[in-house]
């Protein structure tokens, strides 16, 4: 069996990447549908002005305008499914602020009178999809810029050192700081560059370690003499050896971006302001004391969010240590740990 | 060992001059409030306020720096040849402007024109008389300009000296009388470089004097109202002499010729970087937008970030590393699987939530609860790394020798298994410090503490780059001479890691 496969088949079977996978696959769910859970329009209406499917999504604009009663009266005479709750994560509801929660606001509304039910399942859409965005962004970079130091060698080796050391202990918050003063209007993409800009150091650095040690391997060097080119030994011998700490460290960058992003909504230099944010709805919770539901179920989400990715990645990690991989059947790892009838592993 | 640390601590300048031209780069972008089309300001006012900012020179090199000479030729140019009365009166205003520095460029010149220009300058030149104290000389008049400007250059033209001028400085200082300082008033702006030069900050009576009579003469001769009144006390007066730093940071180049070396050195200097640097060196890191010297404001607030960071690391390596120990004594226990547990709970909960609660039920001051808050977060990574290594340390020959020889398991753990497994868990500090940072300025915004982090959101708010470049380079240098610690550390643990310490980082 090979060393992926063991890897693999570990990580399926160990408990904690179960546990993580689902909590995190049901945010990413929770985040991808956000539509259906909660938006201002029906999903489906049948009527006179014929068939719309998620006019939400479709005219966003258009409803971001218009008030509850205009909309449900736009939609008196056809057939509607409704999401799961009524309104969008932007607009004010007639509710006013701080509602309790009622039929139509399961969650009451926040400081500005949004639905809170709504604002938390944006979140998870941005929280998620700027961690994802710029994890991918920095993995992309991280394995090109260690990859190419690392075959070059040379001065170009030398300055990357350098480089991966200065950009990897300069705080993520300040680059985040500079971005939001250069720009007009905040954006989000900017937010996944700020963010990717600094998290590459820590691949490269992973990518390029991987690189000095698996160029000087002896298949690698066998490579070489049967005529293979840098750039082929490169792909074909050292990269997936790389791939495992950098999938790791990826995974374990989600949890950290996450936690990154709600902080620097909590302090109002985050996610476009009219975007949903977690850390938005934190800052809320400190403004106002007496409505603890601000401040406890972004919480909750977050650490389901970032609990999951950590215990994914804290199982990959184990799973891919090739040194533990053969020995950890004599060391039970009990609750937390591989099952004791895995097969025996050869290499 | 000692020579490592001192190459590194020399390699720390240029990585922090690189740090600070991508930074400068990135924030030459910054929006500014007085480039805004919309502002309602006239062209030559909106011009003004571009040149105060430095907007008009380019970002890193400048091959065409304009000094009194080039200037003063074109304001002669736009008089003598200007199409219309709207640009020769603008080059009359120029040359007023430029006063006394421009004579040694424009008065020799004078004879090369023909009759009709070389009247229209000199009568351009009136204003700049009479600030020279010749009003009674009836300068208006085309015919005895011209006279007397020529007799004025072939009498005095020799004053117009660098080293008489810095003489009569030098006198006035000294001695302080009003006769030196009108002798100095009839060089008009020719004086400005090397009255600037000598104005320094008013410590006591005779330097507050001093400076008094030096900025009182500047500004006579620029016509800018900026005075220091004789009662004032010494707060004002340094103001003042900040706001002359600042002009003369400015607008040096309208009353100065550059020749040679300083030509060479205007390439560089004469744009927005090099402005930047030399303000920053020569002026703590320049002005902020709140007028404190931006030095002083990092020396304030620094002491309040760095402990919060240092110090919630510090805590957060106390707690882990007895964490890492019992967990790894403990492993596959159930014990192990809740410490486990709390420490990711403890890091997935954002810092915020536990600085709002510590905040409510937090009265009067003092860093030590935020210190723990930001700790709180800190812990997981080193935990895990340190029970890892611990675990397959307690694994290896030399611990398992000293269990079989009868150690205790504590004995076992803490004398032979831990100094192996500490180092990786060393190297994890430098990379929590940014990561602290960030909760730093979470925890400072709650607790509401004056530290660096509610400077800098305040500075990207208010768009002030000088804060935002300083603070950029402080926490590079802060970050770097962190590695450097560690490394120090590092080859203190472990003295057979200092030959491959040393050779890992080569020449740069």
């Amino acid at each position: 069996m090979s060393h992926r496969a063991i890897a693999l088949r570990r990580v399926a079977y160990s408990r904690r990447a179960g546990l993580g996978a689902a909590l995190l696959g049901l945010l990413v769910l929770v985040g991808v549908f956000a539509e259906f859970l909660a938006a201002p329009a029906p999903l489906l209406a049948v009527g006179p002005r014929g068939v719309e499917v998620l006019p939400a999504i479709v005219h966003a604009e258009r409803y971001e305008r218009l008030s509850e009663d205009e909309i449900t009266r736009s939609y008196a005479d056809s057939f509607t499914v409704w999401p799961l709750v009524r309104s969008g994560p932007k607009a004010s509801s007639a509710a006013g602020p701080f509602a309790p929660s009622s039929r139509a606001h399961p969650l009451g509304t926040d400081e500005k009178g949004r639905d809170l039910f709504a604002r938390l399942v944006y979140g998870a859409r941005t929280a998620l999809g700027l961690s994802l965005a710029a994890v991918l962004v920095s993995a992309l970079l991280g394995v090109l810029l260690g990859g190419l130091s690392g075959i070059r060698g040379g001065t170009s080796r030398d300055a990357l050192v350098r480089l991966v050391e200065t950009v990897d202990t300069f705080p993520a918050i300040l680059v985040v700081a500079l971005v939001r003063a250069i720009e007009h209007e905040p954006s989000a993409l900017s937010l996944v560059l700020a963010v990717a800009f600094v998290r590459w150091a820590e691949v490269a650095r992973l990518v390029h370690a991987e690189t000095l040690r698996g160029a000087s391997e002896d298949y690698a060097l066998a490579a070489r003499a049967l005529g293979a080119s840098r750039a082929r030994i490169f792909l074909r011998h050292v990269l997936p050896n790389a791939l495992g700490p950098v999938t790791v460290s990826s995974v374990f960058g989600v949890a950290s971006v996450v936690l990154l992003e709600a902080a620097i909504s909590f302090l109002e230099m985050g996610a476009p302001t009219s975007a949903a944010s977690w850390g938005e709805t934190l800052a809320q919770g400190a403004r106002n004391p007496a409505a603890l539901r601000l401040l406890v179920l972004p919480v909750f989400l977050l650490l389901v969010t970032v609990g999951g990715s950590y215990l994914v990645a804290d199982a990959l990690r184990d799973a891919m240590d090739p040194r533990s991989a053969r020995k950890r059947r004599d060391e039970t790892y009990g609750s937390f740990g591989p099952p004791t009838d895995e097969p025996h592993a050869s290499r | 060992m000692l020579r490592l640390a001192i190459r590194r601590l020399l390699l720390i300048l240029p990585t922090l001059i690189g740090v600070s031209i991508v930074t400068f780069l990135f924030l030459s972008y910054v929006p500014d409030p007085t480039d805004d089309p919309a502002l309602s300001v006239s062209t030559s006012e909106r011009a003004r306020l571009r040149r105060e900012r430095f907007l008009d020179l380019p970002r890193f090199v400048n091959f065409g720096t304009r000094d009194v000479r080039a200037r003063s030729a074109e304001a002669m140019r736009a008089i003598v040849d200007g199409d219309g009365e709207q640009k020769k009166a603008e080059g009359r205003e120029e040359l007023a402007r430029l006063g006394g520095a421009a004579l040694p460029h424009v008065l020799p010149a004078l004879d090369s024109l023909a009759p009709g220009p070389r009247a229209e300058v000199a009568l351009a030149l009136a204003p700049v008389g009479e600030r020279m104290g010749f009003a009674s000389e009836r300068l208006a008049d085309p015919a005895r300009a011209v006279a007397f400007w020529t007799r004025f250059w072939d009498d005095r033209g020799i004053e117009f000296r660098r080293a008489s001028v810095r003489s009569a400085v030098r006198r006035l200082s000294r001695y302080g009388s009003t006769s030196r300082a009108a002798e100095l008033r009839e060089l008009d702006t020719f004086v400005l470089e090397d009255v600037l030069g000598a104005l320094e900050h008013p410590t006591d009576n005779a330097s507050f004097e001093r400076a008094r009579a030096l900025v009182d003469i500047a500004a006579h001769v620029t016509g800018r109202s900026d005075r220091i009144a004789p009662g004032d006390d010494y707060e004002t007066a340094r103001a003042c002499v900040e706001r002359w730093g600042s002009f003369w940071m400015v607008y040096k180049n309208d009353f100065v010729t550059l020749d040679g070396p300083s030509r060479f050195a205007a390439i560089v200097l004469e744009t927005r970087y090099g402005k930047w640097a030399l303000g920053a060196v020569t002026r703590r890191l320049g002005v902020g937008i709140d007028g404190v010297p931006v030095l002083d404001g990092i020396f304030r607030r620094a002491p309040v970030t760095l402990t919060l960071v240092f110090g919630s690391i510090a805590l957060a390596y106390a707690a882990a590393v007895p964490l890492g120990l019992f967990g790894a004594a403990s492993r596959g226990r159930r014990r192990d699987g809740i410490i486990a547990a709390i420490v990711l709970v403890l890091y997935a909960i954002p810092t915020a939530f536990f600085a709002i609660l510590a905040a409510r039920g937090y009265q009067g001051h003092g860093l030590f609860l935020p210190t723990v808050v930001l700790a709180l977060g800190l812990v997981a990574a080193p935990a895990r790394q340190a029970r890892a290594g611990l675990a397959s340390a307690f694994a290896q020959d030399h611990v398992r020798a000293s269990l079989a020889r009868g150690a205790s398991r504590a004995r076992a753990l803490m004398r032979h298994a831990l100094p192996g497994a500490i180092l990786p868990v060393v190297t994890l500090a430098t990379l929590e410090a940014p990561m602290a940072l960030g909760g730093a300025f979470v925890v400072e915004r709650v607790f509401g503490l004056e530290g660096l982090g509610a400077a800098t959101i305040v500075a990207v708010q208010s768009r002030d780059t000088s804060w935002l470049m300083a603070v950029s380079i402080f926490m590079a240098a802060t970050a770097t001479l962190g590695v450097i610690m560690t490394d120090l550390v590092y080859t203190a643990l472990d003295p057979r890691l200092a030959q491959s310490i040393l050779r890992q980082r080569p020449r740069t």
